[in-house]
């Protein structure tokens, strides 16, 4: 059913995205005289539902039968095209995209060879798609069941919210306990309930569900498979084998489980900076000057003093190790400002007598009630101070230290030197209790996972969401999502969001029972088939085999992954990768040799 | 068990015909592939099961006009078939050996009849002697015994037998050994005991000059090879294969008598090749002048991917060459750097796999990560 | 390119901060442009085409003359892909695939290795410079990796000049 092609083109600008490096009026013109194209247009953005609009419109009104969007990666919204196109009668595997965006107006800032570069880059997908063939969707069944990384409040959601389905989720802690880092908190903002209420509960319900498997002390050793079909080995985690000291390494200790499921949720949290990395700080010089971390656990076990002293006046520094190039942190972490305004309200409660001031370069008062929180707690006598601390130290002739003796003494105060940014002046200011915000870092063992599960991270190396609009939780890898801080900062509500966000994304193929799979197999044409089975030899899945009769080669288009590796070792080119041609391919070749 | 086929009146010829015959009587084959005279003096193969007809067979005629592998192949690849016993010159066997592991032969039923090659001449060189009053057979076996393998006066051998070292017949079923044999009282013979057993055939202390013979003439065959590879190799570092090639008419005859070329249609013939139009006009615009038939130099590196690797230098690709080009020795030199690269030697063992078909994890472990 | 002032001083290698120098426009005697090598890349959808993409979402600027095809997996390259722009006059093909032990479809690459292998040994045996076909593993976290390629070998091409197959039209 050879059908003369009929291709329609559109370009989009997103926003400015694509449009600020491309002259995308002058590449849809150039597009439009190209063979086989019947339109060609451009439009500010074409996922968006009117782009999308002007795609079907034309299918009808132009009877195409091909459409070439112009846009991002494919990766991103080839599934979005596919189906407008598919609503109005065209075959999904004959749309084609041109990558003009991550391939092209993003890594390019000379705007004519960008454009030049976009209209190569648009006659390839034209001349492919012109020799696109219509195929069938194909769907294979799913593996019920889902692998949490990670037993924190995040991973400890998913868990719950898959289990609650009646399939199976396998919870995987590295710990030898569940909770993450919200069981080293005392008091949540901006509620100030304590932490055990709501971790507790949480934990026992993990543990009580017949649906849950926990695995403590333990990692995931080994990924093999794809969506809807993963095969996950879990090991036991710091046994002996651990390397000492480095990057506690997945691989250790002996294999305890091998599970197949369906989906993969990561949720590893993270890790708090260590303020050793900024010794101006003073943190372990003096006994003093302590993490918001360590705060937590003395406001857990209700004790202030410091070297049995109450302290008089106690100092909050933000921003410790985020908002800092310098640190590779330009981040911001998103909690330290609502934590810290957390801990001084606490401190004020337990030391109604002492002076408790906040240095802050702004106050970020995120999520629902921060702002109020935050007001709140400045009504209740905490002095918000907008200064740079640039350094901490203790002076020699402080009161209670022995000359000589210091720095290590005890309760001893120690001086801030800072610049008021808002007098734009140099202060000093004495305190007998430092707390340093500490900021949220990627986990220290990310790039094991990394990995292990072939996951893109982002720049400040977090893990990388696969649309940071659009797609907050799915990663790059299909069946993978990301829950909690792993993906980066963030405060336990919008954790829990998040982890019930990747649970319903992650139960999407195992409710559906099928999830599609490559509908682009191999394909054997028998006349020129000689039967040397050399495919045979090198499918990795065993899909091609001779046929006992006819002696030529047969491939099985279920077990066919279509890699493709067969179609490049027969010399008699008697094989076909479908929707990736040696036709197809050849005329990008010579589309882009030009 | 080494033996003796023995000859009568110094007629080699007859003796091997003899033997032959005695093969299928004896039934240890139901038929023979062998190089048969026609009527007229040419020399072709042909498949006899008739005893009778082997008078024509002549294995030492020294012309080459085509490998006889692919034809081993075509009459063993699948069952139903008969037990065939094939003479095969040392690039036949070879050819053979590439054929079974890309499943166009098979051995199972074959009995491999390997025979010492002294040298052969093109079709059409073997044509011009049989008019100038044919080729003296006594003088050309003498040249098996003392290993020094000269063409007849004023005539020369193919361009792949001038610089194939591989002359000497290996691992066959059972094998002619003519080098440094004293033909006129015996044919030395290698074969199975259950064979021999079944010609009446006895044991024969070995014939210890072959080995010395096999040496002299793989070291005077080494000599010219090296010095024709120098020669190309130069030629393709200045000119390239573009240049050295230039004059292709595309006629793919090299294809067609390559016997490890197994493609049923080669992609060059198919409808991939066959542009629309309008592409030629476009590659004209692009160069300012563009080659025709187009796809030539692809061609050719096309054919030396495939089939570079399984080489196993029998230059019939020379041979049948209208323009006279070395594409023998292109791919024979070519060959000799790439089989090197991954220790693999065409036609040497059906158990040593086809290198581009396997691959081990660790290997080349920088390539890639530069 | 050869600016004098650049080539005298040895620091000067770093070809890019020379080419930034004002100087080099103000030479009236240098109207030629710079010489654009046109790269063709097949890069496997999971890795390197997810690091290209990387590239993208972190603005990492590279040089525009590559332009890239989505293949599955780098086991999918046929010589030929590699042969045909070379002989249109592609001045470079790269190959881009996931590094050892990460092929999505496991072997994939071990087998692209020695196809890659054995095709520049015979581009090299054939008296065509094989340097300008380059296979490298970049993952799909790696596209700071990818950029680097890119520029590097942009740069490599265009101190090697214009393949003469631009212009050599009897092939
Ligand atoms: C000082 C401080 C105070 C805070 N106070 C508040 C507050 O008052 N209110 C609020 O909303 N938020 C607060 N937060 C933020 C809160 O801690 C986070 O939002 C929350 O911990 C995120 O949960 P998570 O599950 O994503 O990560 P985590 O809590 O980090 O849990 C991750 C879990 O994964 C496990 N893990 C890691 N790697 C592996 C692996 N390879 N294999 C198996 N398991 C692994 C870890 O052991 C851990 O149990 C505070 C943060 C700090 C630093
Ligand atoms: S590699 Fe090609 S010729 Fe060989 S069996 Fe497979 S399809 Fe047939
Ligand atoms: S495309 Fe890959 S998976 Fe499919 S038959 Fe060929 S080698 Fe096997
Ligand atoms: S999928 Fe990337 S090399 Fe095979």
């Amino acid at each position: 059913m050879e059908q003369e092609p009929r291709i329609g083109v559109y370009v989009c600008h997103c926003g400015v995205n694509i449009a600020a490096a491309v002259d995308v009026e002058h590449v849809a013109r150039a597009a439009a005289e190209l063979p086989g194209v019947v339109v060609a247009r451009d439009n500010t953005y074409m996922c968006s539902d009117p782009g999308q609009a002007l795609i079907k419109q034309d299918i009808r009104e132009h009877g195409l039968n091909r459409v070439v969007v112009a846009s991002c990666s494919p990766r991103m919204h080839e599934r979005t095209f596919r189906a407008a196109a598919q609503q109005e009668g065209v075959n999904p595997y004959q749309v084609e995209m041109a990558n003009i965006r991550e391939q092209c107006s993003w890594v390019h800032r000379d705007k004519s060879r960008a454009t030049e570069k976009a209209g190569l880059l648009i006659a390839s997908a034209v001349a492919k798609a012109a020799r696109l063939e219509p195929l069938e969707q194909r769907e294979v069944d799913v593996t019920p069941g889902v692998v949490i990384i990670g037993g924190g409040i995040a991973g400890m959601t998913v868990a719950l919210d898959v289990a609650d389905t009646g399939l199976p989720a396998y919870l995987v802690e590295r710990e030898e306990s569940l909770g993450g880092r919200v069981a080293e908190l005392n008091r949540t903002f901006p509620s100030l309930q304590p932490v055990s209420d709501l971790l507790q509960p949480l934990i026992a319900r993990v543990q009580d569900h017949p649906n849950v498997t926990v695995f403590l002390t333990s990692c995931v050793s080994q990924v093999d498979g794809y969506i809807g079909n993963f095969e996950v080995e879990i090991s036991g985690y710091g046994e002996t084998g651990t390397p000492a000291g480095g990057d506690p390494a997945s691989k250790s200790g002996t294999p305890r489980a091998g599970l197949s499921v369906g989906s993969i949720i990561v949720a590893t949290g993270y890790d708090v900076f260590d303020p050793q990395r900024t010794p101006e700080l003073g943190y372990r010089d003096y006994p003093n000057v302590i993490t918001s971390l360590e705060m937590e656990e003395r406001l857990i076990q209700g004790d202030l003093t410091v070297d049995g002293r109450r302290p008089e006046r106690v100092a909050f520094v933000k921003c410790v190790g985020s908002r800092d190039a310098r640190l590779g942190n330009p981040h911001c972490s998103r909690v330290c400002c609502m934590y810290t305004a957390k801990q001084a309200r606490l401190v004020r409660e337990m030391l109604p007598e002492a002076e408790v001031t906040v240095f802050y370069i702004d106050v970020r008062a995120f999520s629902k009630g921060g702002e109020e929180f935050y007001d709140e707690t400045r009504s209740q006598g905490v002095r918000y101070r907008r200064a740079n601390v640039s350094e901490i130290y203790r002076k020699r002739s402080a009161p209670g230290v022995d000359a000589g003796l210091a720095p290590r003494a005890g309760a001893a105060p120690v001086l801030l030197v800072a610049e008021d940014t808002l007098l734009g002046q140099p202060i000093e200011f004495e305190a007998d209790l430092v707390v340093l915000a500490v900021g949220m870092e990627p986990r220290k063992n990310a790039g094991v996972i990394q990995k292990l599960l072939k996951l893109p991270r982002s720049a400040d190396g977090f893990f990388l969401e696969a649309h940071p609009k659009l797609r907050p939780v799915d990663t790059a890898m299909d069946g993978i999502f990301l829950a909690g801080c792993c993906q980066g900062p963030k405060d336990i509500p919008d954790t829990v969001a998040q982890a019930k966000a990747a649970a319903s994304s992650a139960l999407i193929p195992l409710i559906r029972g099928s999830v599609p799979v490559e509908s682009a197999s191999a394909v054997v044409n028998g006349e020129l088939c000689a039967g040397c089975a050399m495919c045979a030899d090198v499918c990795p899945y065993d899909a091609a085999a001779l046929d006992d009769l006819w002696g030529t080669s047969r491939i099985n288009p279920v077990l066919c992954k279509g890699c493709g590796a067969c179609a490049v070792t027969c010399p008699s080119s008697a094989i076909h990768l479908q929707h990736f041609t040696a036709e197809q391919v050849l005329a990008q070749v010579d589309a882009l040799v030009e | 068990m080494r033996s003796l086929i023995p000859v009568e009146n110094e007629d080699v010829l007859s003796a091997i015909r003899g033997f032959l015959s005695q093969l299928l009587k004896a039934e240890v084959v139901d038929s023979v592939l062998v190089p048969m005279r026609t009527p007229t003096g040419a020399v072709t193969p042909a498949l006899v099961s008739d005893a009778a007809f082997l008078e024509h067979a002549d294995p030492l005629a020294p012309v080459m006009g085509l490998n006889a592998a692919p034809l081993a192949g075509r009459v063993s690849v699948r069952e139903p078939r008969e037990r065939v016993g094939v003479l095969l010159r040392p690039c036949e066997l070879r050819a053979l050996r590439e054929l079974v592991k890309l499943q166009q032969a098979s051995l199972d039923d074959l009995v491999t009849i390997g025979v010492d090659c002294l040298g052969t001449y093109d079709v059409s060189v073997y044509s011009a002697m049989r008019d100038d009053g044919g080729v003296d057979v006594t003088a050309y076996l003498a040249t098996a015994t003392s290993g020094d393998l000269v063409a007849a006066a004023g005539f020369a051998f193919r361009d792949g037998c001038q610089i194939c070292e591989k002359p000497h017949a290996e691992g066959a079923n059972i094998t002619l050994e003519l080098f440094g044999a004293d033909l006129e009282s015996g044919i030395p013979i290698t074969l199975p005991d259950d064979v021999a057993h079944k010609l009446g055939l006895g044991a024969v202390a070995a014939d210890r000059a072959r080995p010395q013979v096999i040496e002299k003439v793989v070291a005077a065959r080494t000599e010219s090879r090296d010095e024709r590879f120098s020669e190309i190799r130069e030629r393709l570092d200045r000119e390239g294969v573009q240049g050295v090639l230039a004059s292709c008419v595309r006629c793919h005859n090299c294809m067609t008598v390559c016997p490890v070329c197994y493609c049923k249609t080669c992609l060059f013939r198919s409808q991939v090749f066959e542009h629309e139009p309008i592409q030629y006009a476009n590659w004209a615009r692009r160069k300012g002048a563009y080659r025709l038939p187009s796809d030539t130099m692809l061609f050719h590196l096309t054919r030396l991917n495939h089939m570079v690797l399984s080489c196993i230098g029998c230059g019939l690709c020379s041979s049948g060459c209208p323009a006279d080009l070395p594409v023998g020795a292109v791919f024979r030199v070519i060959g000799q750097e790439t089989q090197e690269l991954f220790e693999y030697e065409p036609g040497r063992d059906v158990e040593e796999p086809l290198p581009l078909i396997t691959f081990k994890e660790e290997e080349w472990m920088d390539v890639g990560e530069e | 390119m050869s600016d004098p002032a650049c080539e005298a001083k040895p620091a000067c290698e770093a070809k890019p901060a020379c080419e930034a120098k004002p100087a080099y426009e103000a030479k009236p005697a240098s109207p030629e442009p710079r010489f654009e090598p046109k790269i063709v890349a097949f890069l496997c959808n999971w890795c390197t085409y997810t690091g290209a993409d990387l590239a993208g979402t972190s603005r990492i600027q590279y040089p525009p003359n590559v332009r890239i095809i989505r293949l599955m997996c780098s086991g999918s390259v046929d010589p030929t892909y590699v042969l045909k722009p070379l002989l249109d006059g592609a001045d470079g093909v790269l190959i881009g695939g996931c590094h050892p032990g990460d092929c999505h479809y496991q072997s994939g690459n071990y087998k692209a290795r020695r196809r890659t292998i054995a095709l520049k040994e015979i581009l090299r045996g054939a008296g065509i410079d094989e340097t300008r076909v380059w296979l490298r593993w970049i993952s799909a976290s790696e596209g700071q990796r990818f950029a680097d390629t890119v520029t590097e070998m942009t740069e490599f091409l265009r101190e090697k000049g214009p393949n003469p197959m631009r212009t050599e039209w009897a092939v």
